[in-house]
This record gives structure tokens, sequence and C-alpha cells, in this order.
């Protein structure tokens, strides 16, 4: 990898503007004696006021709305999750959620009741005690239909509350309703009762729609609360300027002020990556997140910087349409798997961080089988495969990338080139196609897209996530269970089965095989798990990458 | 002197190609023309060799083990993100990109200067109502007027031409049209008009020739404009698709890599477009001053 | 005069009328439910149709056109008072959620993030109208004289090199500039800061949302210089490609100009060289380097979505790229209409610009 150093030497750059210019100059060798890193971030902070722990985070897109009830896309979480908390956290490598404003939690012997103990001495930062009623507020508005702050076409522009998309838990007085009832058992308990047994109930517990949420800021703002956020999180908003940054400081009632040694966090909008990377360099940000790769990986050459990687637990992947032909032919998905060299796009495109991806759900999740190997790279093998479909020929086919960088496919694009270099190797030629990313959704959705790519980053660590492109019901967003021509019954019954059963390793299990049938139907090829990357400055200790969707400050200080 | 009297030239019945043999002889007397004319040349040819000198399947090209060389003996450009040798692919882009900016300047210019200099000379009902329609379709952004048109028409590099090509009118049709007006308050004019020159002629001999320079100076920028506009289009998938080569899409793609220093991903597409708008420009300046009828003699 | 100007303001209506039915169709000329694309993958049927009927989508096209001008209050009451005088009586119209149209200065929300978009505006448009205007300033400043003196000095090596320079300015792409501009002058020098408009720790009361104008109201002196610290690198960058179109266009309407006869008239009557070129040649080579002026100035207007996004620049042309990426249409619409109402006076102006600089036009 190229270093840094030869970039930003000045004879380089002096040369490249020549040559620009026409003088003929040719950038020969990097020169023998770089100059010591000229890109030593500023030692004096903006304000000469010492006290308080500043950090600014360069991050690449602006929050959307800063409600966790209504809440879909993953730059907001990342505000949201610094002021609001909820009944759980994760906060560990691992995934798994532990206590927060619950201090401890029970389950019935048939996993339908979930009785919660909240913290006490937590207060919003509003100044309001947090109790059962005021926690509950917010679970209210979701699920009531008789609050007063029901209204989703009203106060929620997806035009509906994520409670009851995200877990399928309904209305109260629904009777398909996945939650049936909530309970005050006392002022500091609450109590959920759920139609079926599930085993997945905890894990809710942590995502956005279970945050507590302050009413003042509605009673105030009405339908621009959004704007105004009141939780009772470490941080509480102090200035937002759209698209600019957006400025955290201390709540000063939160309960556990040791947990996060900043004093104000901000939040800076570059929505450029070489800038961002930038930015950083010059000092004028800490830390960055949606990281190249290629940036990543020459960073880690900079003393400078320094970079972090949370654990692989996403997905990116190629989905085939299996009622359009002839991809509904087994061997001609077989083969165009066969021949997708997932090692090399791993290794160069992302450079190395990451794992290729073997089955669709990668090897942090219970429920992942080891002895599921996916569809080694093998080019004869391929080609006997079209043989055996009659198309030794090849064919041609349209083949859909992501107008959009997400962390699993930062550039689709030039992975989508990759893959269509690999399959031109037996002949069959990828036509590649985008358009703009609301229709691209729609499209693959609505089952137009003979082959697509797309990709998955969790909510939490749980087998069931095959449920999204495996389960015969429309469920979750994003879900994929009918797109695609995979309608497999046993998968379906298992999947029903695993999300209701009582023992974790029986649910494995199931899981596991649900693994092995769908990778001898092929409906897709999973591309890679990625080890998604962050920048920070040299200064920057205690980060702790969390394999969800966002980054978390807890814990992080910077040395002076 | 003859320059602001071409209504004596009409009297003595000049010839009715005079004008374009004049502007023939001066072209090739002027250094910059010739200059800009072997650029033009050069890069025409490369466009039209480079398929049967060195054949090129930009499909199977990519070797990601070798992405991202510098350049050596084996790739003179280096290589890029997916290890493919810039200097084929620069070259093979030229094709795609010299049509692009050829085509659509092509449509923008005889559209839209045939309505402003019309526009501009006659002035009156015609000028207002045209001008307007005008004004609404400038009044929008160029990229989003095309997303518009490549959306309406399906995505695909004809359509995107065309797209440029009509968004680029109205600022050819503005153009020609206030170099109309000036130049229809000249003496020439009045002297055409008093001899009794039809508003026909008067437009073809005397307002369109003397209008053309600022056109030229134009349409030779516009071409550099067009090329890019094709890769913003190409960037929204509605343009050049992959792994097609076109120089806006390879710098679109290329700058990324600044930051790891890889410059030769951007800078050779980025001469290449350089290159094309000086010839271009070049050679519109040998054209303008060839053209210029106040420079006979 | 003054009779020209106002007929150029009456002419300006239909243009504006025409712009807005142009808006106003645009989300039905792209194909695929408008709604559909902008709502997650599986809303329920339900709160789509409910999206769509408060946004009016259900109505027939002519009534959408009256809800998006005049408001769903007005179209509703209008409904009502037709049916009841053609005898068919139908309820009194409920408005539950008023909008009242474009007309009368309500652009909706955004159907993303729900924020008012005129409230939006406020804030990106003067910080993209700062850093245009910052842009076409250094653009003039440097492009002008530059292709003047190329003009006096044809054919000289002063005319190759400036020529060269403009030519390096016109296709110079923006993110290579700018990215260079940030390495060198915010990563190495440290002279100014990467991005953004003004330095997170810096106050300033925001009342025009046009940064420079603000500190100097509030007399705020650090604030002004920070901002300027911000923004002068952008707007270099962003000016860079005006800059080169300028200078090109004002060597070639010099070097028309100075072949005309009064110019050797003005020679013939022993005129300083200095006298000719500003009082005769200047201001009659002038009039197609306006035209570009305005063109360029408006089109920088719309916001320059490279030069934003590297400088983390809170304006227009993000907003409406995002908008396009997402299908926020409410956004697209209001952004574009105000885009092209901008663009609309830049014309006029630019038309008021000609008659002052050349009285023999005549104002049919």
């Amino acid at each position: 990898m190229k270093s840094l150093r030869v970039v930003l030497s000045i004879p380089v750059l002096l040369a490249i503007v020549l040559t620009l210019f026409g003088c003929g100059a040719t950038p020969t060798a990097a020169p023998t004696t770089a100059p010591p890193q000229a890109a030593a971030p500023t030692a004096v902070p903006a304000t000469p006021v010492p006290a308080p722990m500043t950090m600014t985070f360069c991050a690449g897109a602006d929050a959307v709305r800063l409600d966790p009830a209504d809440l879909d896309d993953e730059p907001s979480w990342l505000p949201v999750d610094h002021i609001f908390e909820g009944l759980t956290v994760v906060k560990d490598t691992s995934g798994q959620p532990q206590p927060a404003l619950a201090e401890r939690w029970e389950a019935s012997a048939d996993l339908k009741e979930w009785t919660f103990y909240l913290r006490k001495g937590v207060t919003f930062s509003d100044g309001t005690p947090l109790n059962a009623e005021s926690y509950l507020w917010n679970i209210y508005r979701q699920w009531d239909p008789s609050h007063p702050y029901a209204d989703a076409s009203k106060y929620a522009t997806l035009g509906y509350y994520l409670f009851v998309d995200y877990f399928a838990l309904g209305k109260k007085g629904d009777a398909n309703a996945g939650l049936q009832e909530v309970q005050q058992i006392d002022e500091y308990t609450i109590k959920f009762v759920l139609k079926d047994p599930n085993p997945l109930f905890l894990q809710y517990t942590h995502v956005v729609p279970f945050e507590a949420v302050g009413k003042s800021s509605f009673e105030t703002y009405d339908t621009e609360a959004y704007q105004h956020p009141v939780g009772t999180g470490p941080y509480v908003l102090e200035e937002w300027i759209k698209d600019d940054h957006l400025t955290l400081v201390r709540n000063p009632n939160y309960w556990d002020k040791a947990s996060w040694p900043l004093d104000k966090i901000v939040f800076k909008i570059i929505p450029d990556a070489s800038a961002r990377l930038l930015a950083v360099k010059a000092g004028d940000c800490q830390g960055m997140n949606l990281v190249s790769p290629d940036d990543a990986a020459a960073a880690a050459g900079d003393p400078n910087l320094q970079i972090t990687l949370r654990p692989p637990a996403n997905v990116g992947y190629v989905r085939f349409n299996m009622s359009i032909a002839p991809l509904d032919d087994l061997n001609v998905r077989l083969a165009l798997a066969h021949a997708t060299d997932r090692q090399s796009i791993v290794d160069n495109l992302y450079s190395g961080l990451g794992k290729p991806a073997e089955q669709w759900m990668g090897p942090l999740y219970p429920g992942h089988n080891p002895d599921v190997k996916g569809y080694p790279f093998d080019l004869e093998k391929a080609k006997g495969y079209l043989k055996a479909a009659g198309l030794e020929d090849g064919f041609t086919i349209d083949f859909w990338y992501m107008p959009v960088a997400r962390p699993y496919f930062p550039n689709a694009k030039v992975v989508a080139e990759a893959i269509a270099a690999d399959w031109a190797k037996i002949g069959v030629i990828a036509n590649l196609q985008t358009e703009d990313w609301g229709q691209y959704k729609l499209d693959l959705a609505a089952g137009k897209l003979p082959i697509f790519m797309f990709g998955w980053t969790p909510d939490y660590i749980d087998g069931s996530l095959l449920d999204v492109w495996f389960k015969d019901v429309p469920l979750g967003s994003g879900s994929q269970s009918q797109c695609c021509g995979f309608a497999n019954e046993e998968v379906n019954d298992l999947l029903i089965q695993a999300g209701a059963i009582l023992d974790e390793d029986e649910r494995i299990e199931m899981y596991q095989r649900v693994a092995v049938i769908v990778n001898e139907i092929v409906p897709g090829v999973p591309i890679v798990h990625t080890s998604v990357p962050n920048i920070f400055s040299a200064k920057v200790q205690g980060f702790v990458p969390v394999p969800l969707k966002t980054d978390i400050l807890r814990g992080v200080s910077i040395a002076k | 002197m003859t320059a602001s009297t071409p209504a004596v030239a009409d009297v003595f019945s000049h010839k009715q190609s005079s004008l374009w043999t004049d502007a023939l002889r001066r072209l090739r007397h002027s250094s910059s023309a010739k200059v800009g004319m072997s650029l033009v040349a050069l890069l025409l040819s490369i466009a039209l060799l480079v398929p049967v000198v060195m054949p090129y399947d930009p499909r199977t090209d990519s070797d990601l083990s070798s992405r991202l060389k510098p350049p050596s003996r084996v790739h003179p450009f280096g290589t890029d993100d997916l290890g493919r040798d810039v200097l084929r692919r620069v070259l093979h882009a030229s094709r795609v990109s010299l049509r692009i900016g050829l085509i659509s300047v092509t449509i923008a210019l005889l559209f839209g200067s045939t309505l402003g200099l019309t526009c501009g000379f006659l002035g009156g009902a015609t000028d207002i109502i045209a001008m307007r329609i005008i004004d609404i379709m400038l009044a929008f952004p160029a990229t989003l007027l095309a997303i518009g048109i490549v959306a309406a028409r399906g995505p695909g590099l004809n359509n995107a031409m065309l797209a440029i090509g009509i968004v680029q009118i109205p600022a050819y049709a503005r153009l020609a049209r206030s170099v109309a007006i000036s130049v229809r308050e000249r003496e020439y004019i009045t002297a055409a008009q008093c001899v009794g020159a039809s508003k026909m002629r008067q437009l073809t001999r005397h307002v369109f020739p003397n209008s053309l320079s600022p056109i030229i100076v134009q349409s030779t920028l516009s071409i550099a404009s067009a090329i890019l506009e094709a890769a913003a289009l190409g960037f929204l998938g509605l343009g050049a698709q992959p792994p097609i080569p076109e120089w806006g899409a390879m710098l679109a793609d290329g700058y990324k890599f600044l930051t790891i220093g890889a410059w030769w991903v951007l800078l050779f597409p980025g001469v290449m477009i350089m290159l094309t708008v000086l010839g271009f420009n070049l050679l519109g300046d040998g054209l303008r001053d060839a053209l210029d009828p106040s420079l006979k003699t | 005069m003054t009779r020209y100007l106002i007929r150029r303001l009456l002419a300006a209506i239909p243009t504006l009328l025409g712009v807005s039915v142009v808006v106003f169709l645009f989300i039905h000329l792209i194909p695929g439910d408008p709604v559909r694309a902008m709502t997650r993958d599986n809303a329920p049927e339900e709160a789509v149709q409910k999206i769509r009927e408060r946004l009016g989508l259900t109505r027939p096209l002519h009534e959408q056109y009256m809800i998006f001008m005049l408001g769903n209050d007005t179209a509703a009451r209008l409904r009502y008072e037709v049916a009841r005088l053609t005898g068919n009586p139908i309820p009194v119209p409920v408005v539950t959620q008023p909008f009242r149209g474009i007309a009368r200065g309500d652009f909706g929300n955004s159907l993303v993030t729900g924020n008012a978009i005129v409230s939006e505006l406020s804030t990106r448009l003067p910080a993209t109208m700062e850093l245009a205007l910052a842009a076409v300033l250094f653009a003039i400043l440097i492009g002008v004289p530059m292709g003047i003196l190329a003009a006096i000095k044809r054919g000289t090596l002063v005319d190759t090199g400036s020529m060269l320079v403009a030519l390096t300015g016109v296709s110079m792409p923006i993110y290579w500039l700018g990215l260079m501009g940030i390495m060198l002058f915010a990563v190495t020098l440290h002279w100014v800061p990467s991005g953004s408009r003004l330095g997170v720790d810096i106050a300033l009361d925001r009342t025009t949302n046009f940064y420079l104008l603000d500190s100097i109201i509030s007399g705020n002196w650090v604030a002004l210089g920070d901002a300027l610290r911000h923004l002068i690198l952008p707007a270099l960058v962003l000016g860079t490609v005006p800059m080169g179109v300028f200078a090109r266009m004002t060597r070639s309407s010099m070097l028309e100009a100075l072949n005309q006869d009064y110019v050797r008239t003005a020679r013939a009557k022993g005129l300083r060289q200095s006298a000719v070129i500003l009082r005769h040649t200047l201001k009659n080579a002038l009039l197609p380097v306006v035209t570009v002026i305005g063109l360029e100035t408006g089109y920088l207007f719309s916001g320059a979505v490279l030069t934003e996004s590297i400088f983390g620049w809170p304006g227009l042309g993000r907003w409406l790229y995002q908008s396009i990426i997402y299908r926020d249409y409410t956004v697209i619409q209001g952004a574009t209409l105000v885009i092209a109402v901008i663009f609309v006076f830049a014309n006029l102006l630019v038309d008021f610009s000609y008659a002052l600089i050349d009285p023999r036009i005549r104002y049919t």
C-alpha cells in the first residue's frame, strides 16, 4: 500500500501540478527523504480554553430526525444513541444486550411475559424522573391508537411507527398483534405480554423504538419535536445546523457520567469520504466514519492515525431472482456462484478488512453453520454446471448494482465490475445497471431485477436474521422473502418454529439446517462480511467498535 | 476596409462561397488553428484507430491482484482500482467521450443558435414567446433537467447525449440572441436594409457570420462541459454503463484514490479532457479569426 | 427606461407560471409511483394511501396543480363551491393538515425529514449564494482582466500564457482541485480549515444566514475572520471554471470590439491606448461577457454539488442531490422552483444591464 507520505510530500504534489499545467515534468520515484509528517494534527485546539474535553467526529451524512420512534437511517442513529437510552444496551463487541434503563429483567418460562425493573434515580434531560409511566409514554405512543400522539401520519415521516414494522408488535386491541398487553406493575416495574413465545424480545429492547422519550418536547413543539429531543441519555442537543454540524453537550442529570469522558461531541458533516479523511489529518476532526477500505489500509501506516474495526456482523450479497430464466435452473445459479472469486474481492477491494461470506449469516451469529462452505471459486466446475444447463456458450443477463454506499458495499459499482469480470470468464455477460435508490428498492421487491446486489447491517445478533430473506411472510424492513421466487416450505417451517422455540440449542440447530438447505438452493451468492473501519486521531482512546449499526463514543477520551 | 460595408460587396455580387474560401485560406495560415487542428485530428484518429491497433475488451481486462499499480513498462499509465490498464482505457474512452461531446454540442449548437439568432434579429412576438420558453428551460439546473429527460426516455448513452444537448440549447440561444441584438444595430445591417436585402438574406449573409465568434468560443468550451455532464449522469447510472470506459466517469471513479497517492488514475483522463478542450479551443480561435469578416483583406 | 423595466418585469410573470407548471409536472414525468418509491419497502398500503391523500395525489391533475399553487384549503373550498353551484351538494370539506400552496409561500415539508422546506431554504440558500457570489467575484476579478490583457497583447507570450491558464481552469476537475487545495492549505500548511462554513466554537447570531453579513451586522469580527477563512478555499475552487470561461469570453469579445470602426476612429483621433480600451472597446465588449457572467452565476446558485460535498458546505446543491437520490419530491419541487425563480431574475438583470451598457438597444 502506498504510503500517505508520498502524496503529501510537496515535491510530488508540485510535480503533479506541473504536469497538469503541461510543463512536462514527470513525477518519477518517490522522494528518498520524505519530509517528516507534515500532516500532524493541530496541537492547538480551536478554543484556548483547556477545560472541556471536546471531540469533533466527522460523519458522512447528517441525521434526518432525532425521534427514536421514527427513524430509518443510520446517520440518525449516531446522535440518537447518544441522546436516548433503551431498556438495555449493547456496549461491547459481543453484540449482546446489557442493563441500561432496566437494571434487571426476567422472562416467564414460556417466554411470553417479560418483566423489566427500571433503574432508580434516572431523570430526563428536562428534569422529569424516569419511572414506569414516563418510560412507557413512548411505547404507548407507538402501540396504543388512543394515545394523543399516536397519529403516525402526522408525527412520523415514514407514515407509521417503527414498532409495528420492526418487530411485528402491532397495535393495542388487535388480536394478532405481537404485543398484547403492557402493564405497570409498580412505579419502577413494567411487564410486556406477548401473543407468542418470543426468545428474541430482549434483543428488541436495545433498539431505538424501546428508548425512553420525554413527552415535554412534544407538548411544546408538537410535530417539530424531532428537532428538540428530550431523552435520558448521556448527552443533550445543544445546536443543530442542518448538514453542517450537530453539537451535543453533557446531560447534567445523567446517572452514569463516568462512562462518558467527553464533555462535548460535535458531529461535523462532510459528505465526501476523501475530504473527511483530510479533515482528520488536518486535525479538524478526531474521528470519522464511512471510511473507504483503501483509506483505512493507508491510515494503518500513519503514526498520527489509528483505525478500529467493527466485528464483521453484516453481509453484502448478490441475489438471484429464481423465477426469471435462466436463473430458474439450479445449474446456472451454481455456475455463477462458483465463478465468483470472493476471496480476491475481499483481499483487494476491501483491503482484507472483512471475510469472504460462505453463507448468508456470518460466524458471529448463533445459527451460523461452520460446515457450510459456500461455493469455492472454481471456473472449471462453473463451466461444467453451465454445460449441464445446456448453456455452455454462456448467456447475457442484467445485473443491478446499488447506487448508494453502504458499509458492506462501500463501492458497489466496483464490486459489480469485478464479479462481472469473473463471470465473463465462463461466458456469462452481465449488463451492469443501476437507478435511483428508491426505485431500486421498489423494483427488486417487485421482482423486476433478475440479479441484484443488496446487504444487511444487523439490529441485533440473532439467527432470526435469516427470516429477512427466506421466511415466507412480509416482515421487517427491506424484507426480501417474497421478491425472488424463493418459496421453500421446509425452510419456512423451520424458521417459524425456530422463532418460537424456547431451547436455545434447538433453535441454533434449526437455523443451521436452514443454512444447509439454502446453500443447496443457491438463492444468491453471499459475498462479504466486512469489518467496518473507523479512523481516529492517535490521541483518541477507549473507542469500542460495536457490531451493530452505529458508532458509540462511550468511554472515549482524548489524550492531551 | 470593407468590413462594415458588406452591402457594397453585395452590389459587386460576390460569390456565395467567397466567405468560406477566404476562411479556409486564413485557417491554413493561423498557427493556433494548426495546433488545434492537429490535436483534434490526433484525437479523432486515436478514436478511429484504437480498436484496430489496440483491441480491448473492458469486460475481461480486470485483474484485482495488480490494482492501483503506478506507471510501469507493462502499464505505462498504471492500473485502476480493478487492475485495468489505464492507457488502454483512456484511449478507448476517447471514442465514447468524443462522441458525447461532439453530438450533444452539435444538437445544442444547431437548435440553440438558429433559434437565438432568428429571435434576436427579428425581435417582436416571435422573440418574446421563444425567449419565454427558453427562460423557462434555462431556469432549471442543467443536471436536473438532464436527469428528467433521461428518466422520461430511459437510461443509456444515446439518451444521455440527447439530454445533454437539449439542456445546452438555452445557453446557446441566449448567447446567440444577445449577439444578434448587438449586431442588428450595426451600420452594415442598416445599409443592407437600405439596399433592400430581404430579412432572410440579412440574417444569413450578415447577422450570422458576424455573430459566429462568441458562439464558436462557447461551443468549443462546452464540449468539455458536455463530457463532464455525461460523467455526472453516469454517476447516477444514467450515462455510459460500466465497464465501458468514459473519461468523465474515470475521473469520478478515480478521485477517491488521491488520498492514497494513486494520482495516475485521475491524471490521465484529466489530461485527455484537457487536450480535447485545448484542441477544440485552439481550433475555435482559428475559426473565429478565419470567419470574422472584419479581418477580410 | 422605467417603462422598459416594468414591461420586462411583467413579462417575467408568464415565465414564472410556466416554471411552476414544469416543476409541478416534473414528478409526474418520472415513471413509477413517487409515494411508493419514497416510503419504506413494506410500508402498509393504508399508510401509503394516507400520504397520497396528504399530498393530494389522489385528485385529478388540474386540482393537484391548484393544491400545489393555492393550497389544499382553497382547493377544497373551491370544490365545495362548484358542487354547490351545480346543485350537487357535498359536505363542507375538513382540511386536517393545511397546506397553503406555493403561491402563498408554503412549500410544504420534506417527505424524508419532515422539515419545513421554507425554513431549510432560509439556511441553505444563503450558504449557496454566499459561496457562489464569492466564487463569481473571484472569477470576474481574475478572469476579466486576464481576458482584456490577452486581447491587448494578442499573440504574445502574455496572451498564450493567460489563455493556457484559462483553459486549465475550464477543464479542471473540481474534486481534483478541491482535494489538492485541502491537502496543501489545510493539511500541510494549516492556513485554512478543511471545510464547513464556520468553526464550531464560534458564536454567531444567525439572522440572515449570510455569515459574512451576520457577523458584520453584529460587529462580531472574530466570526467575520473565521467565516472568511472558511470561505476562501471553496470559493477559489468553485470560481476556477467560471474564471476560465470569463477570461476566454472577454478576450474573444475584446478582439471583436478592437476591430470595430469606432475603435479605429478613436485611435485615428490620437486617443491614448488606455482611453481607447476603457471608453470605447471595453464597454462594447462587455455585452457577451455580461451574458456569460449572468448565466454562470445563475448556474452556481443552483448549487455546486461537488464543491459543497468536498468542503462540507451546507448548501442547496447537496440538498437537491440527496433529494433526487431519495426521491424527496417536495424538496425537489421546492428547491427547483426557488432556483428557477432566481434564474428568471438573474436573466432579467442581464437584460437590464444590456440596456444600461448599450443604450442603442431598442426596447421592443
